[in-house]
């Protein structure tokens, strides 16, 4: 090789190309492999467990604030408007209609909210008979006189098929 | 993943086939993050109550229906009626609520082997000092043993 320069043995420069080849031959290919088979193993398994547990049945929106009662026998939750009791408050579809106790007293509001839901369903189904279902969600501590009142007034607005929200038993 | 097969053939060629894992765990990503998304962890029902202003979810016409009041949360006064007539009357007492709904379990399957089976309705009467998740478990007790038509008296108002 031309240029080529025959290095004494000793010398710095000697030592500097010793120890650079030391460490190209040192220098071993490492190879990572991840293992597919765990991690594809892992995915099915968690595909088939949330496909167990998935339902298409509507859900309800539980308001916050609201400790619902718990029942073993609960069936499954169907479409309707969703009237809520909660710290005092009634809410209608999530909208505000006033306090629980004012409400009771003078239910105008209420009735009138109840019956426009009542109306706008009817027009969307001119052909349908109004089903007359509402879905109530009220925390379980309050007295049950004041959920035999609501009901009371909702049964008055046409509103017949009373749904209570309840936790099903072995949920948290 | 690779897998090497032997052809057989005189050249012996090692046929390597290979499946492509990364479309099949992009697959499986999108469907976890889709059912998570979606999961529904705290499981609701409903129990259905049926006011019978006006509907048909009344007594059924010469059946028996059970009137449960609650006098206390320890205490419930049931009785079993047909067309506005007492045909029997318990009160129940009990120290807790598991108490108190297996002893109104009790009682109502006492009156429905009475009324022999005819039991349509149960009609529960609301205290102030009973609270609402009690109303709600007695109900569930109700179901349970089969009496599942029920309706609650709109206390202060008309039903």
């Amino acid at each position: 090789m031309l240029g080529a320069i025959r290095l004494r043995p000793g010398s710095f420069h000697h030592h500097l190309v010793a120890r650079k080849h030391k460490r190209v031959q040192s220098k071993r290919t490492l190879l990572i492999a991840l293992s597919l088979t765990a991690m594809v193993d892992m995915f099915a398994v968690l595909v088939i467990f949330l496909l167990q547990s998935f339902s298409a049945s509507p859900e309800l929106i539980v308001t916050k604030g609201i400790e619902l009662p718990k029942a073993i026998s609960g069936g499954e939750i169907r479409e309707a408007p969703v009237l809520a009791l909660v710290n005092g408050e009634l809410f209608l579809d999530q909208e505000l209609i006033g306090a629980v106790g004012a409400t009771l007293r003078a239910p105008k509001e209420l009735m009138a909210r109840l019956k426009a839901v009542r109306e706008g369903w009817q027009k969307d189904y001119p052909e349908k008979e109004f089903p007359g279902e509402i879905n109530l969600q009220a925390d379980q501590s309050i007295p049950s006189t004041v959920i035999g009142q609501v009901m009371g007034i909702v049964s008055q607005a046409h509103y017949y098929s009373i749904q209570l929200a309840v936790l099903a038993k072995g949920s948290k | 993943m690779a897998a090497a097969m032997e052809t057989g053939s005189s050249s012996k060629r090692a046929l390597v086939a290979d499946i492509n894992l990364v479309p099949f765990i992009d697959l499986l990503s999108v469907c976890i993050c889709f059912l998570l998304i979606t999961a529904v962890w705290v499981q609701l029902g409903i129990l259905e109550v049926k006011q019978s202003q006006g509907t048909s979810a009344a007594v059924a016409e010469g059946g028996f229906e059970i009137g449960v009041r609650l006098v206390s949360p320890a205490a419930v006064q049931m009785e079993l009626r047909k067309n506005g007539r007492v045909w029997q009357r318990k009160k129940v007492v009990a120290s807790t609520l598991k108490e108190l709904q297996a002893a109104v379990a009790g009682v109502a399957q006492e009156f429905r082997a009475r009324a022999k089976n005819q039991v349509s309705a149960a009609l529960l009467t609301p205290n102030a000092s009973v609270d609402y998740g009690y109303l709600v478990a007695l109900m569930d007790t109700l179901r349970r043993n089969e009496i599942t038509n029920l309706g609650v008296v709109a206390v202060g108002g008309s039903r």
